[in-house]
């Protein structure tokens, strides 16, 4: 798994891409809660996640839960069809935000 | 049953790529070359990607030096999976899935299982092992 971190003002955006499984879980989880630490809202991209297990899910229920609790906004962008399977089977595809692109969310900023 | 795959893994997180390309590998073999077929090896191979985890997170607590046996095969049109380990005494007891109503992050491998595969139970271990955890799909 890969994992990117962009500024994009008010966002962080941080990008996931590959396996996200138990052995790379962890890795975006800290990403995930590093930056709510920064207190900046939240997009996490999915485009290019191949595959994500319950352990993934995880770690995206806990930053919509610590975004929650922050008052920040915690949203989903451009979810690949393996991810949103996953979502979808954990019935939480109608819990978190989710934007078709990022693009689309960046102009509804605006 | 006609075995296509008969493979014991080191117990570790690093491991399980490997587990799903063999099982998605296995699976070609036997789920129908369209869409549905390609999806029901995709839920296999996520069903047993759960299976693992537990056996590595709950059944060994993440110990060095652990392993675990995958069988799968096929037979009269049921694709069997055989998860064996020598890790914490397990039961149906723990094949119960949790509220999803419930927000928290996770406890959703046992209802991913459950909803994936027609069959998910424990049963008799072979000699050599503590835990036989049976997962089955209709193909």
């Amino acid at each position: 798994m890969d994992i990117q971190i962009e500024d994009r003002p008010p966002y962080k955006l941080v990008r996931l891409s590959g396996d996200v499984d138990l052995h790379s879980s962890p890795r975006a989880r800290e990403a995930i809660l590093g930056c709510l630490k920064q207190k900046a809202p939240l997009l996490v991209d999915l485009s290019a996640v191949s595959y994500m297990d319950s352990s993934g899910v995880a770690s995206l229920v806990e930053g919509y839960q610590t975004a929650k609790k922050q008052g920040l906004e915690f949203a989903l962008v451009a979810v690949a069809q393996s991810a949103m399977n996953v979502l979808k089977l954990a019935r939480l595809d109608k819990v978190f935000p989710i934007h078709a692109s990022l693009d689309e969310r960046m102009a509804q900023q605006r | 049953m006609e075995t296509l795959l008969d493979q014991t893994f080191p117990a570790s997180t690093e491991v399980l790529s490997e587990v799903r390309l063999a099982v998605r590998d296995a699976c070609q073999h036997v789920c129908r070359g369209d869409k549905s077929g390609e999806e029901c090896g995709e839920q296999m191979v996520l069903a047993i990607n759960e299976a693992c985890m537990n056996i590595i997170q709950h059944g060994y607590g993440f110990a060095d030096g652990q392993q675990f046996t995958l069988r799968l095969g096929v037979d009269d049109g049921v694709l069997k999976a055989l998860l064996l380990d020598n890790g914490l005494p397990a039961s149906d007891g723990d094949l119960r899935p949790r509220e999803l109503d419930e927000l928290r992050p996770g406890g959703l491998g046992v209802h991913f299982m459950r909803e994936l595969m027609d069959g998910v139970a424990y049963v008799q271990a072979p000699e050599g092992f503590a835990n036989c955890l049976q997962l089955s799909k209709r193909i």
